[in-house]
């Protein structure tokens, strides 16, 4: 073996001498048996917190926006912040199925399926908040199709961001789910035919569409799925910029900036990567995965989440500079606002979350102890939710002072947020069951044994 | 419908390659197949299995999202409902470009997932799976009756003489 190849190969991504027929019995196994204690504390917990959410938004719906914290100077408030912030939650899943796909990062394989669930599932949850936001999204509907009126139908400006964003975040949702659908299939067949239950192998058998393993159909799968890498890649980049022009094309001082886009693109990532730490650090427990969601594997999202959160910090750091070198007045006083000003909290929240927590991980010990990465994704979770909020209260003292108004978010603003957490929890538990959580066909071609016979065979030529 | 043909079973990724190299060297196969848990990689070149012209219509997909794009953004704001916003001129494209984009990505996704399919001829291939071990650790190369010049007994003993493990001969009311 050459020395670049020594260090491509690095350790196996599977561990504990594990065949490719116990890839499939590790896998399949959970959505076959009755889940465990913790699962179903799990599901009792978070679909408590669903109901409460449905609740919750039923209420401001029916009532009206007046239960919430916003108000004529503050017209975005929580459901904004909210919907930034799932959005960004999805992208490390974007990022971990196609751009470490076309990166040729293997590591990825076993990961891949759960963190495209994850995308999947915040992007659901983010879709709903410009929906309450709208406060009768019934009435949206109006807003999003022409409106009739004499002169023939008024159509919506699509030269607005807002409306660049409505085809940003549908277009990201529909493309998220037919990746991880495709790059499902194989394993769905999996599953059917393993399946003994007569439903079972009804919806299986639906799903996976005949699927039987032909070397035919998988020549056009890896074309198709590198395809969908490919597209996925500058979608996902797309996205959050698009969700950043929301902001940065507005005229507002600390909103009208250049370095949006690139920032919350890291930031998205960041945010993402932190909130797959928290997800697999129990799901790898729970199902029994640790030989396949190694703690190499962690220590690789962590080194992620170190220098992804970097950018983060440096451009919170680049930003504050560039207000203060402007010389524009109202930016500069944006910015000394955001930090000294009645939301400063927020504002150091944010930055200790997000500038300091990451460099805990230029250490290999906090890089691979479970416990510590587990409480730092955390800190960054909630960081990257009070980026989106610092943000968004600068919206209370622009320009002149008799605009200026203040935001205080009500209990049905915080029985919202932590709702879709519900939301989010639900899906994730119940994907967790009923689907395969790691992408079997492709760790078994990635493992250690196969790489082999595979190398063996071109010795033959 | 039933199908009818010859199964050989391999003990891995490197014995269906050999074989499938071996075997193309004697006779020069059009139909046959391999069934297998994961796509294996060299297995196709082995094989003769053409790569995929998927890229193709996905360009054609793509293509198609854009154009619309471009027409229907400059339709409505242009033609059917002018209106000026912003002192921008009627037909100000570097505005649109994000929904331009989107939209190519969409109708290339679509046409991604669409064209995979209809290339494996599914979900409306209804055949049963001949072995429910493909989808889980085993490896096999399928010959066919419609492969041409299908003779039972010599594919047989060139599948043996390739290393197959096992051999089934799928017929009538078998599979």
């Amino acid at each position: 073996m050459s020395n670049t190849e020594s260090l491509r190969q690095r350790r196996p991504l599977v561990t504990g001498g594990k065949t490719i027929h116990d890839i499939t019995l590790d896998v399949a196994g959970p959505t076959e048996r009755w889940g465990s204690k913790g699962w179903w504390l799990g599901l009792a917990t978070s679909k408590t917190i669903l109901f409460g959410y449905i609740i919750a938004w039923t209420m401001v719906l029916t009532i009206g926006t007046k239960l919430v914290g916003i108000n004529n100077r503050m017209d975005w408030g929580s459901f904004i912040v909210n919907f930034v912030f799932w959005v960004g939650i999805g992208h490390a899943g974007t990022l971990i199925s196609a751009i470490l796909f076309l990166f040729r990062q293997n590591w990825r394989t076993s990961i891949n399926r759960a963190a495209e669930a994850m995308t999947v599932f915040a992007v659901s949850c983010a879709g709903i908040f410009p929906m309450l936001h709208t406060g009768r999204p019934w009435l949206a509907i109006l807003w999003v199709f022409p409106y009739p009126n004499f002169r023939g139908p008024l159509w919506t400006n699509f030269r607005s961001p807002l409306m660049w964003d409505v085809f940003a975040v549908s277009t990201y949702a529909t493309v998220s789910v037919l990746f991880w659908y495709m790059g499902m299939i194989p394993d769905l067949a999996t599953l059917r035919d393993r399946a003994k239950h007569p439903v079972r192998k009804f919806f299986y058998s639906l799903f996976s569409m005949g699927w039987r393993g032909s070397m035919r159909h998988w020549v056009h799968y890896e074309s198709a799925y590198m395809i969908f890498a490919a597209l996925a890649t500058p979608l996902v980049l797309s996205v959050h910029t698009i969700v950043s022009f929301d902001f940065a094309v507005s005229i507002l001082p600390g909103w009208h900036t250049t370095i949006f886009p690139p920032y919350f693109v890291a930031g998205a990532i960041f945010s993402g990567f932190a909130m797959v730490v928290t997800l697999l650090v129990p799901a790898r427990k729970l199902f029994h995965l640790e030989d396949y969601i190694t703690l190499d594997h962690l220590e690789t999202i962590n080194k992620i989440i170190l220098l992804t959160g970097s950018i983060v910090g440096f451009s919170y750091i680049t930003e504050f500079f560039i207000a203060f070198y402007s010389g524009a007045p109202f930016e500069q006083f944006a910015f000394a606002n955001r930090a000294f000003g009645p939301f400063g909290w927020a504002y150091w929240i944010m930055m200790s979350c997000n500038l300091i927590t990451p460099q805990f991980f230029w250490f290999k010990a906090i890089r691979r102890s479970i416990p510590l990465m587990f409480l730092l994704s955390i800190f960054v979770n909630i960081g990257m939710w009070f980026e989106r909020y610092v943000i968004l209260v600068t919206l209370s003292r622009a320009f002149v002072m008799p605009q200026w108004g203040t935001y205080i978010m009500t209990l049905w603003d915080f029985a919202i947020l932590i709702g879709s957490f519900g939301q989010f929890m639900t899906l994730f538990l119940l994907f967790c069951r009923v689907l395969p959580v790691c992408n079997m066909a492709e760790m078994k071609a990635f493992h250690p044994d196969t790489l082999r016979q595979i190398r063996e065979s071109h010795d033959h030529d | 419908m039933t199908e009818q043909g010859i199964l050989g079973y391999f003990d891995g990724p490197k014995a269906i390659i050999l074989a499938a190299r071996q075997m193309k060297k004697k006779n020069a196969f059009r139909k046959w197949d391999a069934f297998v848990p994961f796509p294996v990689h060299t297995l196709d070149e082995a094989m003769g299995i053409p790569a995929s012209r998927l890229p193709w219509i996905v360009l054609l997909g793509g293509l198609s999202g854009l154009s619309f794009a471009i027409w229907f953004l400059s339709w409505t704001s242009a033609v059917n409902f002018p209106i000026w916003v912003g002192g921008k001129p009627m037909l100000s494209w570097p505005a649109w470009v994000p929904i331009f984009f989107e939209l190519t990505v969409l109708l290339s996704a679509f046409a991604n997932l669409g064209g995979m399919l209809l290339f494996c001829g599914l979900p409306f291939q209804v055949d049963k799976p001949l072995d429910l071990g493909f989808t889980d650790d085993k490896f096999a190369l399928w010959i066919p009756e419609s492969e041409p010049g299908f003779d039972a007994i010599r594919f047989e003993t060139m599948l043996r003489e390739a290393g197959a493990i096992e051999i089934r001969v799928v017929g009538k009311g078998d599979a």
